[in-house]
């Protein structure tokens, strides 16, 4: 894990981005992988979106009280799917925040916290979360590496959080921690989508992406999205700009076979 | 079954000793225990489709020899009393351990490292990721930076690659082979053990649903209800959806591949009843390798031995 001094930072009005970098060999080399949460300030509530790999507990647990210090409290941490990148740290959180409620696709979590058990609450996609001032809506993803992931949007932010989506590594020696996809055009977001994609959504190299691809791209359009906020990726405030490249990495990837024959961890 | 009691299992002998409900110790084969608590299928439960109802089963596996141990997978929170009192019943004191997390990411694999760490003498853990402590620090009543030397030295962290051996035991009596299936969700390893020619599967083969957490929790010929139908509608209501119209035949071949390298006589899932017998073994690759075939797209057949 390494901390950057860039987060927390304001992703969208009211959208802040958490969290830290995972690092993985890769090529002889290090790469970075995002590994984020974001967290909505609404009128009346807050909502945290993932509740981060346990790795991060402690810079998490120091940028969520600078974030929360003045604004409405921490109401709901959604996580996106029950893998320990992204829901990891639910009952650390659910101790440091008695009146939070972990909701999404809550599944399983009675088996692994199950002296939480009273704290969960089911969403399914097409729910509606008022914050107060805007509206999180829980959609059924398009990409998802489990069967439970959920997918959300901020509709005054504008902002498409996509847990396992866009996913894609950054190098961390060009500087690019804590960066907005915008910022560094210099890295190479189809290699980096393709390498990600192969070793965290394999049945990816089994299935036909284009409907994928289209499904992904009406998404877009039907939501109006203008931020793309990915777990792993960097985030995106060009959303123009990132969808072919995005899209490059996820048909790379694609019907290829073991592409990545070493060690991307 | 009197309530609040759980049965030790002996294959061979047929011992039982009653100590707490749905904890069940088995002794699958020579210097092998299954550590198999039970949890309700009521529809809550990611891993079996939401209309199943049953009784199923968080596995863990103990190999011992000479004097050392691997503990594969740590089970779910909902077990920890239940999996560190198992292992220290299995465990002699001076006992080092090391641990083989088969799914590192998810919380069925790694839901009890910390607290069996700070339990007993670990040397080694075995995963997918680096930090594998860390990942595993989802408690808040412990803490992975406090509690990781043991007897003043550290415990090692190994990433596995696609494919090595581990050697439990000295003289190299007992090497795993450890390896990646092409048939998987998320990074996870399967490990196949010589000595009892048992093929840990991770989250593969891992559907076998009782009326009652009782089990019996070793599928043989002769308890072995499971359909087609059944596989198939498990794969696609879980962690297999992904299956229906993809290109199966790469997963089809590797699977087959792997039977045919290694002899099988046991396949010890992450969850549900062990799977025993030659003939038990060589119906379940079946079963799975069928519905491959009608859920996927497969273009050719694939020859088995």
């Amino acid at each position: 894990m390494t901390e950057t001094d860039r987060l927390p930072r304001e992703l969208a009005a009211g959208v802040h981005w958490l969290g830290a970098c995972e690092l993985f060999p890769y090529k002889g080399g290090v790469i970075h992988s995002g590994d984020s949460q974001f967290l909505i300030l609404g009128d009346d509530a807050s909502l945290l979106v993932e509740a981060g790999l346990p790795n991060d507990h402690r810079v998490i647990a120091t940028q969520l009280s600078t974030l929360l210090a003045d604004a409405p409290p921490l109401r709901y941490i959604w996580t996106t799917h029950q893998e320990i990148p992204h829901a990891g740290g639910a009952a650390r959180l659910l101790d440091r925040y008695p009146t939070a409620t972990l909701i999404g696709n809550v599944q399983d979590y009675h088996l692994f916290f199950p002296e939480y058990a009273d704290r969960f609450s089911p969403r399914a996609p097409g729910d509606e979360i008022d914050l107060g001032g805007t509206t999180f809506l829980v959609l059924a993803p398009v990409i998802r590496d489990m069967i439970t992931t959920q997918w959300g949007f901020d509709t005054r932010s504008r902002t498409l959080f996509s847990a396992d989506g866009f996913a894609y590594a950054h190098q961390h020696a060009a500087d690019q921690c804590g960066r907005f996809a915008e910022e560094v055009s210099e890295l190479d977001i189809p290699d980096m989508t393709g390498m990600f994609t192969d070793q965290s959504l394999t049945w990816a190299r089994y299935t036909d992406m284009t409907p994928v691809v289209a499904r992904l791209e009406a998404m877009i359009d039907e939501l109006g999205v203008e931020v793309i906020a990915p777990t792993h990726g960097l985030p995106a405030t060009d959303v123009a700009a990132i969808m072919p490249r995005i899209i490059d990495g996820l048909m790379t990837a694609a019907g290829v076979g073991e592409r990545y024959q070493g060690r991307m961890t | 079954m009197p309530s609040g009691t759980r049965r030790i299992y002996e294959l061979a002998a047929t011992t039982t000793e009653d100590i707490a409900l749905g904890a069940h110790v088995i002794r699958v084969g020579r210097d092998l225990t299954a550590f198999c608590n039970t949890y309700e299928v009521d529809g809550r439960v990611s891993w079996h489709p939401p209309e199943v109802r049953g009784h199923a089963t968080v596995n863990c596996y103990l190999l011992k020899q000479d004097g050392n141990a691997l503990l594969i997978d740590t089970g779910v929170g909902a077990h920890r009393t239940d999996v560190t009192g198992q292992l220290a019943d299995e465990l002699p004191a001076s006992t080092r351990l090391e641990i083989l997390l088969l799914r590192q990411g998810e919380f069925d694999s790694i839901g009890n490292l910390l607290p069996l760490a700070r339990s007993f003498s670990v040397k080694t853990i075995y995963g997918q990721f680096s930090e594998a402590p860390r990942w595993g620090d989802i408690h808040p009543d412990l803490d992975a930076t406090d509690g990781w030397n043991v007897d003043g030295e550290a415990v090692a962290t190994v990433v596995l690659s696609r494919q090595e051996t581990i050697e439990l035991g000295e003289g190299g009596v007992r090497q795993l082979s450890v390896f990646r299936p092409l048939l998987r969700l998320l990074s996870t390893h399967w490990v196949y053990d010589p000595l009892t020619r048992s093929l840990f599967t991770s989250d593969s083969f891992a559907y076998v649903v009782r009326p009652s957490d009782a089990g019996p929790w070793m599928l043989t010929s002769a308890n072995d209800d499971m359909t087609g139908d059944q596989v198939r509608e498990h794969l696609m209501g879980t962690r297999y959806w992904w299956l229906a119209r993809s290109t199966v035949d790469e997963l089809r071949r590797s699977l087959a591949a792997v039977f045919e390298a290694y002899e099988v006589e046991q396949i010890a899932p992450a969850f549900g009843a062990i799977i025993t017998g030659s003939d038990a073994v060589a119906r379940h690759v079946a079963l799975v390798d069928e519905a491959l075939v009608e859920l996927g797209q497969s273009s050719a057949a694939i020859v088995r031995t």
